[in-house]
Formats: structure tokens, C-alpha cells, sequence
């Protein structure tokens, strides 16, 4: 048996870009990293991984952007930010994937199965159902709590390449831990 | 172990012309009643009937169920045979069920890719050559790449942010 393959979830890599205060996040997943360098662990890290870190990267920058005006120079200036940090994002990763530290990895089933098994687990289950109480005089509302379909394909991926766990601070990967599915792996939600 | 079913048996029997020397039902071979021709004659019907009759008379048989029945000793021989026919596939099956049970096991353990710097090197290939990005010429730095990434959008973080959150919003969720 190999080198021990580990999964991070997206909510992982953001915590460790932001340096995230939240319940000690950041510091979690930093001694994640430094137990991971330890063992000589492997981390994995799916093509949908790095396109939700690239969005979450546009959409931060962007919303937290001070609020002046709205002109062309305005949006360039925001842009080139973005393709900077997008930049530098790539390049770190790039280098962790040349070293063997990371492995940069996408399903190698076809589509059409794919989409099948992920349909097939996502009809299967339903999560529940809350309220949560609506802003001022507003009367309380149903809220959908559940497995998304994203859920369900990062999990697929972390089982076809056979992650011994799959770390994220995303609660709604506790259902897919009674899923035949993924048998094998440990969802360890923090 | 091979087990002839009782309607063979007489099959058999038919082929050779024994069953109506058994039976007494014996007839005149004519080309009117061949199954080429098709032709069912009134004298067979009542050939039929008659086979029907002798056999619940002597058998002590329903006359609805179409077909011959062999004797008792005949039948507890395929009883024990078919016994042990089952106790044979439920050995087999149980052996198969351990079997199917100890690969998928395997399956679960074992990594089941094992190329896989050979699919993150190409990945990593194709990565480089659409964001434009290759590797740095000359000395390379120093800086642990996962510390390159540490921090990388500190500016843009405050003690509102929660990781979850931004991840479900580009989920759609």
C-alpha cells in the first residue's frame, strides 16, 4: 500500500487563504498540514476543489472591495487584483503538485456515469427540513438542509482515488457518511 | 450429476416405441396421422382418452394434469437426487458469497488508482498551459509552497468570514 491520500474540502483551502479566526480554522487546518508533512501524507485536490477556491477568490475580492464608484477603470482595477491573486494561487498549488505534496486529480470515470451515480445517491437521500426566524415583522420560514450535489462529487472523487479521510468544515457532508458509497472513507467534519 | 426430468424419460421411451407397448395404447403407423400432415384423427382422440383412462384407473391420478406420471420408487430417486442437487448449489452459493465478500473488502482497502502521478502530472500539465502559468526560470525559492499560499487573501478577511459560507455560495447553496 501507497503513500495515504487525504481529500480537503474547498472550505479548507479558503480557511487557510483567509486565515480564517472562526473557530480556529486556520490554526486547524495548519496543523492539518504541518501532521500531513509529518507522515508524508499526500493531499488531493480535484479539479472542482480549485475552480470553488477560484470563485470564492473573484467573489471575495470583489465584495470586499471598498465602494467608490462604477467605471471601467474602476472593474480593471478590481480584475487585475483577482488575476493576480488567481495567479499566485496557482502557482503555490502548481508547486505542491510538481513536489508529489499535492496531486491534482479528476475523475477518470466517463460523464454519463458521473452523472448517474451522483443522481442516483442525491435522489436517495433528502436531509431535513428547519425554520428559521425571518428578519423584523416577518413571519419564520422553511429552510432545505442537505446533501448538494457538489457534496456528493467531491466525495466520489476522494473515494475513486481512494482518500483514507476527507476533511471539511461543511456539516452537510455528515450524511454521506452512511452511504455504502463510501464505505472506506472518514469524513472528518470539523 | 445428472438428473432426467420424468417427461424426458418417456420421451426417450416414445423415440423407441416402448411407451405404447408399456401402456397398451399401440396403433397403426398411417400417413393421415403424421405430424407432417397435422391431421388429428377422430380414432386418436379417443386413443387419448383412453391412455387418460387407463393411466387414472391404475395410477389413482388426476386426469386434468397433463402429463405421465412415473413410478413412487422413480420419484423418491429424483426427490433424493434433486435434495442433493440443492445441498450441492447452496455449498457453491456460500462459497461464492465468501468469495464476492473478500474482494470487495480488498476493493475497499486497496487504493484502486494507482497511476495517480501519472494522471496529476498531466493535469498539472494541462493546468500550466491554460492559466498561462509555468513554472519560474532560475533560482528557485525557497518559500514552502504551502506557505505561499498561507495568508494569501489576508487583506480581504475580517472576523466575519466563515469558510462554509463562501464555499456554499459559489454551491449555490
Amino acid at each position: 500500500m501507497g503513500t495515504r491520500r487525504v481529500y480537503f474540502d474547498s472550505s479548507l483551502w479558503v480557511s487557510y487563504i483567509l486565515q480564517e479566526n472562526h473557530k480556529n480554522r486556520a490554526q486547524q487546518v495548519q496543523q492539518l498540514i504541518d501532521q500531513i508533512k509529518k507522515d508524508d501524507d499526500v493531499i488531493l485536490v480535484s479539479h472542482l476543489v480549485l475552480l470553488e477556491v477560484l470563485e470564492v477568490i473573484r467573489k471575495r475580492i470583489t465584495e470586499t472591495e471598498p465602494y467608490t464608484d462604477l467605471d471601467d477603470d474602476k472593474k480593471d482595477k478590481i480584475k487585475r487584483i483577482i488575476q493576480e491573486k488567481t495567479n499566485l494561487f496557482i502557482s503555490g498549488l502548481s508547486r505542491l503538485v510538481r513536489e508529489h505534496r499535492v496531486a491534482l486529480v479528476n475523475s477518470q470515470e466517463s460523464v454519463d456515469t458521473w452523472f448517474k451515480t451522483t443522481y442516483s445517491i442525491f435522489t436517495s437521500s433528502f436531509g431535513d427540513i428547519s425554520t428559521y426566524s425571518g428578519r423584523g415583522n416577518n413571519p419564520p420560514r422553511y429552510r432545505y438542509l442537505g446533501v448538494g450535489h457538489y457534496d456528493i462529487q467531491h466525495a466520489l472523487t476522494a473515494k475513486e482515488f481512494s482518500a483514507r479521510d476527507l476533511y471539511t468544515f461543511d456539516r452537510g457532508f455528515a450524511e454521506l457518511q452512511n452511504y455504502q458509497e463510501f464505505n472506506g472513507i472518514r469524513f472528518v467534519i470539523r | 450429476m445428472t438428473v432426467t426430468h420424468p417427461a424426458k424419460k418417456w420421451d426417450a421411451l416414445d423415440k423407441r416405441g416402448d411407451r405404447d407397448r408399456i401402456l397398451g395404447t399401440e396403433r397403426p403407423q398411417s400417413g393421415e396421422e403424421t405430424w407432417g400432415s397435422r391431421e388429428l384423427s377422430a380414432q386418436n382422440i379417443f386413443l387419448g382418452e383412453r391412455v387418460v383412462a387407463k393411466m387414472t384407473r391404475e395410477w389413482s391420478i388426476d386426469p386434468c394434469i397433463d402429463t405421465t406420471a412415473p413410478s413412487m420408487s422413480e420419484l423418491r430417486q429424483e426427490i433424493r437426487e434433486l435434495r442433493e442437487m440443492v445441498r450441492d448449489l447452496s455449498e457453491s452459493h456460500a462459497a461464492l458469497e465468501a468469495r464476492l465478500s473478500a474482494l470487495e473488502e480488498q476493493f475497499v482497502k486497496e487504493p484502486v488508482i494507482d497511476n495517480l502521478w501519472e494522471i496529476s502530472d498531466n493535469n498539472l500539465k494541462q493546468l500550466e498551459e491554460v492559466s498561462g502559468i509555468t513554472r519560474t526560470p532560475g533560482k528557485p525559492t525557497e518559500q514552502d509552497p504551502f506557505d505561499a499560499l498561507k495568508g494569501l487573501l489576508i487583506e480581504y478577511s475580517d472576523d466575519t468570514v466563515d469558510s462554509v459560507e463562501l464555499v456554499n455560495s459559489v454551491r449555490g447553496k
